[in-house]
């Protein structure tokens, strides 16, 4: 009989095709640079590969990643941040006006704000995971998480 | 219009959750395959010590490692990386791939053991299923598939030795003498409860680095631990003898593992209402791997130091269904996935319910199946060549195939077909791998021109790879027959490497 061949697939390819969208998205987000982003995405990836066969759950894995990774970007280039935030950052897009102005608004608070927002309202982490991923307790994630949604609100009303 | 300012809280998050979801979209997706050669920035940032595992206990399911696109696409920029590791790879697993017996040399805790070995197929289908596409394949192993010991204390602390065969070697992390020689360690970050850390050397003339996983032990307990331990004997794959005192005792011992994982990556489509691409059609694809053994090992042994217990390794799968989706993954490593569309959830749950290990028969039934199906699938464009006549069928959709046709033989294809949460690139080529009486055609057919190479990462050639070529209409055709040696061929699509064929299974291990 003829075998038909498979072509070879891999665990790690599998893992890179599913998660590599969402993965530059969030570190989109963190770091609001698309070359950032990417440069973040690709570190988080190579990380895992030389790791496979370690890591018990290569999205969380990832995830934790690339949001560590932003967050020493952030702050080693503080500087950076804020030129690419001016230049690249605040790209309108033509969705509802007001979007636009929340993203701008988002790009003014600090970093460490900005963080806890995206990790809660766009990665949907619990308070205990975002904590984990920061370095602090469930209760300061959910105090930062309310003082960014205060902080945001005042930036909003400028 | 700018936001209101006396918003709520809860008008605050709603309108940041809606900022995000719109403004992550801005964000562009690289295209190109991963490519482990591109070195970033960041390479020198300590990202808090995730390198080894996850800590979050709230993400996909280990296990459901999910599917790709089928074709196996490796960048050549990548080749130079790939050769150095997965050389040796492809050696270990020369050695060991084909014996299908699993042993473990020195069984001590509740490890997993008479795993099913086989390739996993469903015993039922709905009414009206046929087989589609598809096939079975072992995964090209990228990495050493080491003996394992796994010690325990009466506390939280763990410890993992690895011993990597030949020419794997680990390096970096601070420097540590351990055993009288110089190693790295890599300790756990502080500020990740029960995170692990990790340590490896290399000892002696041979062998390869011997790697260590630690977790709630510090440094220099580790180094004692290790400095007190024997090996067993000259063969340091043996591993250690396990200490008769002291906090730790051995939990765990796997020698290498002799069985190499199986996939199965199959469609079966309704001819009342075809799948000629994701969205259309009623169709079941499945993607399930057979456990494999030091991977499996290690992922269970890893659940010592994430979770404090290893789980029962009888113990029952986790299973998730939603109405067109189901992810099952077995403690021993076996994992099925599957999509469905136009199936009722009751009828997923019992196809997720009928997945067993697979006969040698069991495939070849399901291949002639499939294949009977592919080659009445309308013709669209031929050519003759020295070999063999060399054919492009086309269904409609994603639903075409390439097939190689010799005297009075029925058409033998391989399929383009779809992933079903993956938006498949159609990049105008088809292909076909097929062994006919033991020999290898490969196929190529596209809308622009095609070649095949004798480029292989895994298993570097010089020996050339003849194409026999021709065109049909629109169509250019190129054939070859690879040596027996080789074991992937290059396919070049408008003079640009676009993916690797694979020399087609033929020695099905199962029973």
């Amino acid at each position: 009989m003829a075998a038909e061949t498979s072509r070879a697939p891999t665990a790690f390819d599998a893992v890179y095709e599913r998660q590599l969208d969402r993965t530059v998205r969030l570190a989109y987000l963190l770091v609001r640079s698309q070359a950032v982003a990417e440069e973040l995405a690709q570190e988080a990836f190579l990380r895992l590969y030389e790791h496979f066969d370690a890591v018990y759950n290569p999205p969380a894995f990832l995830r934790t990643t690339v949001v560590r990774l932003a967050i020493t970007w952030q702050r080693r280039h503080r500087m950076e941040q804020h030129r690419l935030t001016v230049v690249g950052g605040d790209r309108h897009t033509g969705a509802e006006p007001e979007l636009d102005e929340a993203w701008a608004a988002l790009g003014r608070l600090t970093a460490e704000r900005r963080n806890v927002l995206v990790l809660r309202y766009y990665a949907d982490l619990a308070y205990e995971s975002i904590g984990e991923l920061l370095g602090c307790s469930a209760a300061t994630a959910r105090s930062r998480a309310r003082r960014a949604l205060a902080d945001l609100r005042e930036e909003l009303e400028r | 219009m700018s936001p209101a300012p006396d918003m709520t809280d809860p008008q605050v998050a709603d309108l940041v959750v809606r900022t995000l979801a719109t403004k992550s979209r801005d964000a562009s997706v690289p295209a190109e395959p991963f490519d482990p050669t591109r070195r970033t920035s960041f390479s020198d940032v300590d990202a808090g010590g995730p390198e080894l595992m996850a800590t979050e206990p709230d993400a996909t399911p280990s296990r459901a490692r999910g599917h790709r696109r089928v074709r196996w696409i490796v960048p050549l920029a990548a080749a130079a990386v790939a050769l150095v590791v997965v050389a040796a790879g492809v050696a270990v697993a020369g050695r060991d791939d084909r014996d299908t017996t699993r042993t473990e040399r020195h069984p001590v805790a509740e490890q997993p053991t008479d795993t099913p070995d086989g390739a996993l197929l469903p015993g039922w289908m709905p009414e009206g299923l046929v087989p589609w596409g598809g096939s079975w394949s072992r995964p090209p192993m990228w990495s050493p598939e080491s003996p394992l010991q796994l010690f325990k204390g009466d506390g939280d602390a763990v410890l993992m030795i690895e011993l990597k065969p030949d020419n794997f070697v680990s390096s970096g992390g601070d420097p540590v003498t351990v055993r009288g020689v110089e190693g790295g360690v890599v300790p756990p970050p502080g500020d990740i409860p029960d995170a692990p850390g990790m340590l490896h050397w290399r000892e002696g003339d041979t062998g390869g680095s011997i790697d260590v996983t630690y977790a709630n032990m510090s440094v220099d307990e580790v180094v004692a631990f290790l400095d007190g331990l024997t090996w067993r004997g000259p063969d340091r794959q043996d591993g250690f003898v396990p200490p008769t005192s002291g906090d730790l005792r051995l939990a765990g011992d796997v020698g290498p593992p002799t069985s190499a994982a199986l996939t199965t990556d199959y469609l079966f489509g309704d001819p009342a209402s075809p799948p000629r691409t994701q969205h259309e059609g009623r169709y079941i694809w499945f993607q399930a791997q057979s456990a494999r053994g030091r991977q499996d090992a290690m992922s269970y042994f890893m659940s010592l130091l994430r979770d404090g217990e290893l789980p029962a390794a009888d113990g029952d799968p986790d299973m998730q269904i939603d109405p067109d989706t189901a992810v099952v993954s077995w403690p021993d490593g076996r994992t099925v996935m599957i999509r469905s569309r136009g199936v009722s959830q009751a009828d997923l749950r019992r196809v997720v319910d009928s997945f067993a290990p697979a006969t040698g028969q069991d495939l070849d039934r399901l291949a002639a199946a499939k294949g009977a199906r592919l080659a009445a699938l309308p013709l669209v464009a031929q050519a003759s060549l020295p070999s063999a006549t060399v054919e492009l069928r086309d269904g409609g959709g994603l639903d075409r195939a390439a097939c190689v046709h010799l005297p009075g033989r029925e058409p033998a294809c391989g399929w383009l077909g779809f992933m079903p949460d993956v938006e498949g690139e159609d990049l105008g080529v088809e292909d076909a791998s097929v062994l006919i009486d033991g020999t290898w055609y490969a196929l190529a057919v596209g809308t622009v021109p095609v070649s095949l190479t004798s480029e292989d990462p895994l298993n570097p050639t010089t020996l050339p790879l003849a194409n026999e070529t021709a065109t049909d209409g629109p169509y250019s055709f190129a054939l070859a027959l690879p040596a027996d040696e080789m074991q992937h061929v290059a396919l070049y699509r408008d003079g640009s490497l676009s993916y690797y064929l694979s020399r087609p299974e033929s020695d099905y291990p199962g029973g």
